[in-house]
């Protein structure tokens, strides 16, 4: 994945209060990866939109 | 072999081509992350979410912001090494950091036009109306309601005014703006964050002119030249301190 979707994911995960190390641990658990350097940019792309679209539905309930 | 060019591209092979073939031919994954690049990417990173959600017209508290930084400077060192100068500590320099974002956020901003701006433009001489035929890319930080130009800069030292007007960078910039929106940008300002024990921001302000968009058409055909004709050479200088290849330039023959 690129610099900007790490990025953003790592955000998105703060903005639900989960954040460095926790959140590091958290997305190679979520795309079942030992190193984050294994996710490619389309993975990244689909769990960002996913991740959004979860945080667009709390807002909406 | 090559489609586009940017600020960054072009100074990289003026300071040493070697490193410029390490980098963006060969593509050699860099082994560590200087601390002041890892920095100055998190601070220009949080910046650029500040402005777009001011330009969205969001109300953002200060701690917000710094929560912002803490992950963006999270992001920038997972699994990457991040190689700290003599003296350097992680946690003073993220206090620093957030000393100088502290002294960003209450300052008054202009009305936001747009942040993080990408662009890609073609690079015409406008003496004659060649056209280079790679286009130069890039990102401008921020263009103000007035069509002010600001670019956000990280640096251990005040820039000075002949830097502020030789800037290739702002060069690039202008000119992207001119070829964008047919119009000059009113100015060029450059928001320099000084990383000084009591930190620091500095506004500087310039212009650019034809001439400079000339120059900067004959400096990126010359790089351009050199890249085609395979012309890659050590240069050594202070920059090597830092420098992510030193190991492969020590073990490089000419080849």
């Amino acid at each position: 994945m690129t610099d900007a979707q790490k990025r953003y994911l790592f955000r998105i995960l703060a903005e639900y209060g989960i954040e460095g190390d926790e959140a590091h641990d958290k997305l190679k658990d979520i795309f079942q990866v030992d190193s984050l350097k294994e996710i490619t940019k389309l993975e990244a792309s689909k769990m960002i939109e996913c991740l959004l679209e979860e945080t667009k539905g709390e807002a909406n309930d | 072999m090559i489609d586009h060019l940017s600020s960054s591209q072009i100074n990289l092979y003026s300071q040493c081509s070697l490193k410029y073939k390490f980098q963006y031919i060969d593509k050699i994954p860099r082994p560590f992350k200087p601390s002041g690049l890892a920095l100055g990417s998190a601070i220009h990173s949080a910046l650029a979410w500040l402005n777009r959600e001011r330009m969205n017209g969001n109300r953002v508290t200060l701690k917000r912001f710094y929560k912002i930084f803490d992950s963006d400077w999270y992001s920038q060192k997972v699994d990457t090494e991040i190689r700290y100068k003599d003296g350097e500590e992680e946690m003073k320099l993220v206090v620093l950091a957030k000393e100088m974002l502290g002294l960003y956020f209450p300052k008054p901003y202009r009305e936001i036009k747009s942040a993080e701006v990408p662009f890609v433009v073609p690079l015409i001489n406008p003496g004659n109306g060649q056209r280079l035929g790679v286009d130069p890319e890039g990102f401008i930080d921020l263009i103000e309601e007035d069509d002010t130009i600001v670019e956000f800069r990280t640096s251990a030292q005040t820039v000075n005014r002949r830097e502020l007007n030789s800037n290739l960078q702002l060069t690039i910039y202008s000119y992207a703006y001119e070829m964008l929106t047919q119009k000059q940008p009113r100015l060029i300002k450059i928001i320099n964050f000084v990383k000084t024990r009591k930190p620091k921001i500095i506004v500087s302000e310039t212009k650019r002119t034809h001439e400079d968009y000339q120059k900067l058409f004959g400096l990126a055909s010359q790089v351009l030249s050199g890249i085609r004709l395979r012309v890659f050479f050590p240069r050594t200088g202070f920059w090597c301190k830092d420098c992510e290849y030193s190991d492969l330039c020590q073990e490089w023959k000419g080849n």
